[in-house]
């Protein structure tokens, strides 16, 4: 897949505040790339930026290895979904749809194909006539949709299109997003602040923190090869314990914590006698039933019973550091107390490392 | 920006000046022609003085007729407040379609020609023997600022929530108290600009005043009859201090304005 | 029993309501239409019914030119307001950011400044020897001072211009300022040049509160009879005017009734006309 779009090293600052900076992505050819970041952390400035709302106070905006900036908004081939539509109160749904071809002195009946063959593609043939007032937010969603669609842009960018919907309908327009864009292959920069969101619709995701990018991948390398601490808590929970290295062996290490010694697998390189923190998702945590060569001793501190499958907090013998397990099994649970001692054994291929 | 939209800009910017000024130069002639003398068109810079204004103590006519408006204008705030709010409430609460009639109904003396309103009155007045007096003009002033009342303490009843009123009941409360202790603090500041504005705009209504002076005189009326001999400064005067005072009022009432917005934004 | 007595008390509440209305509006009006088919007989009322008085109307022709002339006028004031009045709403509106409010209440305030003053003062502006004229007398424009501005139809078009022209601003602005920013965003984002921009959404969108405000410059400009009087002259007489005089020194109510109730009836047309148009312009 070709780069399509490319940001390079841009920051934008409002007067003395920072909003981004240095920011760099390449954006693939007909990927769903979705920037992930809280409220307030810049990622609508992102996408004004590519839009043409707003300018970047240093660096470049790259489409098709041309630089963009001084590209005026009506002349970028990109076209946005408004975080509350902006649908033309003045305009039915027909003339909402085909306002962009009309822009561009279309043909009237060509502009009329256009819009019933993209309004059926967002499942409005019998809206045509509705004003923009008269539909629901999913449907208002959906002519915001197919009003950029319909321009056929190289990239659709969209603003938190989901931030005004209730949980239900949310999940309907995610399956209805990720559909769509398989069906019609156009790049879509998506925003949200939804992790879950995030995980579920995107190819790629960037996470936006503290004014520049922690870290661009698929949601399953940000899921199991997080690169700092923030990120290992950012989607889900991760353990995360303060170790020393006091054996390496290629790239089996051996590590010791308060809860004791324990072997894992890493690619980074280490020397024995360096301070790292170790991280592992509480369900890739297994119970073992006795002692052994990798197993860690601690005691039961609560016993969260969710059904068929319960969460442990476990206690060190010797602090009152925890941690956490997830996914046991209710049937062995059942038969630990508070204060009883378990075994635990931690994933070798799945826990990371980060250097302090 | 394109270049042309700049230039459109500063066209407009520069039209927006122009219709300031032009808006203004009537105003700030006559508090000029307050202090300064002027003959053949000539302004004589050396004639300064606020003797005008000392001396418009001695001027009855004016005093009398100011004082005129100033009842005039207080009492048609007292009735078009209160039957203001009563037909907002009224509009606000029931249902059926007697209340769109009943709006359109107050909307017409502001929506027609303010002479229509006037000589219609003036016409009933003088079919069931009532004289022209004061009294009558509070009356033309009041169906008159009655639809701007109306709209303006409408819209704020229609931003409370129904459950406010409900939970008064709930709590015990009669409908007087209700009233009294939810409903009103929570009103109070519509009224106040709707009194102002009522008050304003009936401190400066000549057509409908024309028809239904009798042989009293308002501020504007007194005007138009001295205009014909003239102005002399001592009016020019009580005009700068009418001024003076309708600013202050509307600037108040844009004040209330803008802060109630801002407690609802918060 | 108490909710008998709860309706009993809101019914009244109602029917004294509906009477103080039908007192007040209803029956004035009402009264001012009938007394348009009376006919006046030395300084009494003759309350029988006739049509002379309409007759009279459309047989003197000074009455319908006038009206129609009146009418002219009073489109005139209207397009001179809207020409002037919109750009500086959108001015308001779109460009001038924080100080739009401040600007707005600059417009209003002259609103709510004696109207008798205004147009006296538009005497010694306009007038012979008056400001306008000694400014291009002094940018040598002119050699003698015009008699264009003064006594005539130009000087009443220029002072209800004057005097209407926030009317036309305050509703235009507030229609166009209410316009979320982001709808104009997206209208470029669907490719609008700024020109476009303007003519298929903010001008549609602010349409309504033009029509509002040019509704109303229409028919207090039309029904107005004060400024004719101080500054029309001979020439520039209206409809208004003629209606005053016979409530004054012609004394002849029946027939000025007549006249009011013709104005009135093409008010109505034109408030409805305009209402009609502008729900259909919409669907």
């Amino acid at each position: 897949m070709n780069d399509i779009l490319e940001l390079k090293n841009i920051s934008k600052h409002y007067g003395k505040t920072k909003v981004l900076e240095n920011i760099n992505i390449k954006i693939k050819n007909n990927e769903f790339f979705t920037i992930l970041g809280s409220s307030g952390s810049g990622k609508s400035t992102i996408i004004r930026m590519i839009g043409g709302f707003a300018k970047p106070t240093n660096g470049e905006i790259i489409f098709e290895h041309n630089n963009i900036n001084e590209i005026p908004i009506f002349k970028r081939p990109f076209n946005t979904v408004f975080q509350d539509y902006a649908l033309f109160p003045n305009m039915n749904v027909f003339n909402n749809v085909g306002f962009g071809l009309k822009i561009k002195n279309i043909n009237k009946n060509l502009i009329k194909d256009k819009v019933l063959e993209v309004l059926s593609i967002v499942g409005l043939e019998n809206f045509s006539n509705r004003m923009p007032q008269e539909l629901s937010g999913g449907q208002q969603q959906r002519v915001a949709l197919a009003r950029a669609i319909i321009c056929e842009p190289k990239v659709i960018l969209l603003d938190e299109p989901l931030g005004a919907l209730d949980a239900e309908l949310r999940k309907q327009m995610q399956l209805f997003l990720k559909e769509i864009q398989k069906k019609i292959k156009i790049t879509f920069i998506f925003i949200t602040h939804d992790q879950e969101e995030a995980i579920f619709l995107s190819d790629r995701i960037a996470v936006l923190y503290n004014h520049k990018f922690e870290q661009v991948g698929s949601p399953k390398e940000l899921y199991y090869s997080p690169q700092s601490t923030y990120m290992a808590k950012f989607f889900g929970e991760c353990n995360l314990f303060k170790c020393q290295v006091v054996e390496t062996y290629n790239e089996l290490v051996t590590l010791n914590s308060e809860f004791g010694k324990f072997k894992t697998k890493t690619n980074k390189e280490l020397q024995i006698g360096d301070e790292v923190i170790y991280g592992i998702r509480p369900e890739e945590i297994s119970l073992t039933n006795n002692e052994n060569e990798n197993s860690l001793e601690l005691k039961v501190k609560e016993i969260d019973f969710k059904g068929s499958t319960s969460t442990l907090n476990l206690l060190s013998k010797n602090s009152n550091t925890n941690i956490k397990l997830q996914n046991i099994s209710s049937n062995i649970s059942k038969s630990l107390s508070e204060n009883s001692v378990v075994y635990i054994k931690f994933n070798e291929n799945t826990g990371n490392i980060f250097l302090k | 920006m394109t270049k042309l939209e700049n230039f459109t800009k500063y066209i407009m910017a520069i039209l927006t000046g122009l219709i300031v000024a032009a808006l203004y130069a009537p105003i700030v002639m006559t508090i000029f022609f307050s202090f300064y003398k002027s003959r053949k068109g000539k302004v004589n810079w050396d004639s300064f003085s606020y003797e005008p204004y000392t001396k418009l103590i001695f001027e009855k006519q004016i005093l009398e007729s100011l004082l005129n408006s100033l009842y005039v204008g207080g009492v048609t705030v007292i009735c078009s407040v209160i039957i203001g709010f009563y037909f907002a409430n009224y509009y606000h609460t029931s249902r059926g379609k007697m209340k769109e009639l009943l709006q359109f109904i107050i909307f017409l003396p502001f929506l027609l020609p303010p002479i229509i309103t006037g000589l219609s009155l003036l016409i009933f007045f003088r079919e069931i023997n009532l004289p022209r007096s004061l009294n009558t003009v509070v009356i033309g002033h009041t169906i008159f600022v009655l639809a701007i009342v109306f709209k303006i303490i409408l819209n704020k009843l229609e931003t409370l929530k129904p459950s406010l009123m409900e939970s008064a009941y709930d709590l015990g409360a009669s409908k007087i108290q209700a009233f009294w202790y939810v409903l009103l603090p929570n009103i109070k500041l519509s009224l106040i600009i709707a009194g102002l504005l009522a008050f304003t705009i009936s401190l400066d209504e000549t057509l409908i005043t024309l028809f239904l002076i009798g042989n009293d005189t308002t501020w504007p009326i007194k005007l138009w009859a001295k205009m014909r001999v003239g102005f002399s400064k001592q009016v020019n005067a009580s005009v700068t201090l009418i001024l003076i005072l309708t600013s202050f009022l509307v600037l108040l009432i844009a004040t209330i304005i803008s802060r109630s917005e801002k407690r609802i934004m918060y | 029993m108490k909710l008998i007595s709860d309706y009993f008390r809101t019914s009244i509440w109602t029917v004294i309501s509906f009477i103080l209305v039908i007192f007040l509006i209803l029956i004035p009006l009402a009264s001012f239409l009938s007394y348009s088919f009376f006919t006046v007989d030395g300084l009494d009322i003759n309350h029988e019914f006739s049509l002379d008085n309409y007759k009279e109307f459309f047989i003197d022709e000074i009455y319908i030119n006038t009206f129609v002339r009146t009418i002219f006028l009073a489109l005139v004031v209207m397009s001179s307001c809207i020409l002037l009045g919109y750009p500086v709403a959108y001015f308001l509106a779109r460009y001038a950011g924080r100080y739009k409010y401040v600007i707005l209440l600059m417009l209003i305030i002259p609103l709510f400044m004696s109207y008798i003053i205004k147009i006296y003062m538009m005497r010694s502006i306009l007038g012979y020897s008056g400001l306008i004229n000694k400014v291009l007398k002094m940018m040598g424009l002119i050699e003698k001072p015009l008699e264009f501005f003064l006594w005539n139809q130009n000087s009443v078009i220029i002072t209800l211009v004057i005097i209407l022209l926030p009317l036309i601003i305050i509703p235009t602005f507030t229609s166009l300022d209410k316009i979320p920013k982001n709808i104009i965003e997206a209208s470029f984002d669907l490719g609008c040049k700024p020109f476009q921009a303007f003519r298929y959404v903010i001008f549609p969108i602010g349409f309504p509160g033009l029509v509002v405000g040019g509704i109303f410059v229409f028919i207090l400009a039309l029904g107005d009879f004060v400024t004719p009087q101080l500054v029309g002259g001979t020439s520039g007489f209206t409809y208004g005017k003629i209606i005053y005089s016979n409530f004054g020194m012609a004394f002849n109510w029946p027939f000025g009734a007549a006249l009011a109730s013709i104005l009135l009836f093409v008010s109505v047309i034109i408030i409805s006309l305009t209402n009609y148009l502008t729900k259909k312009l919409k669907a």
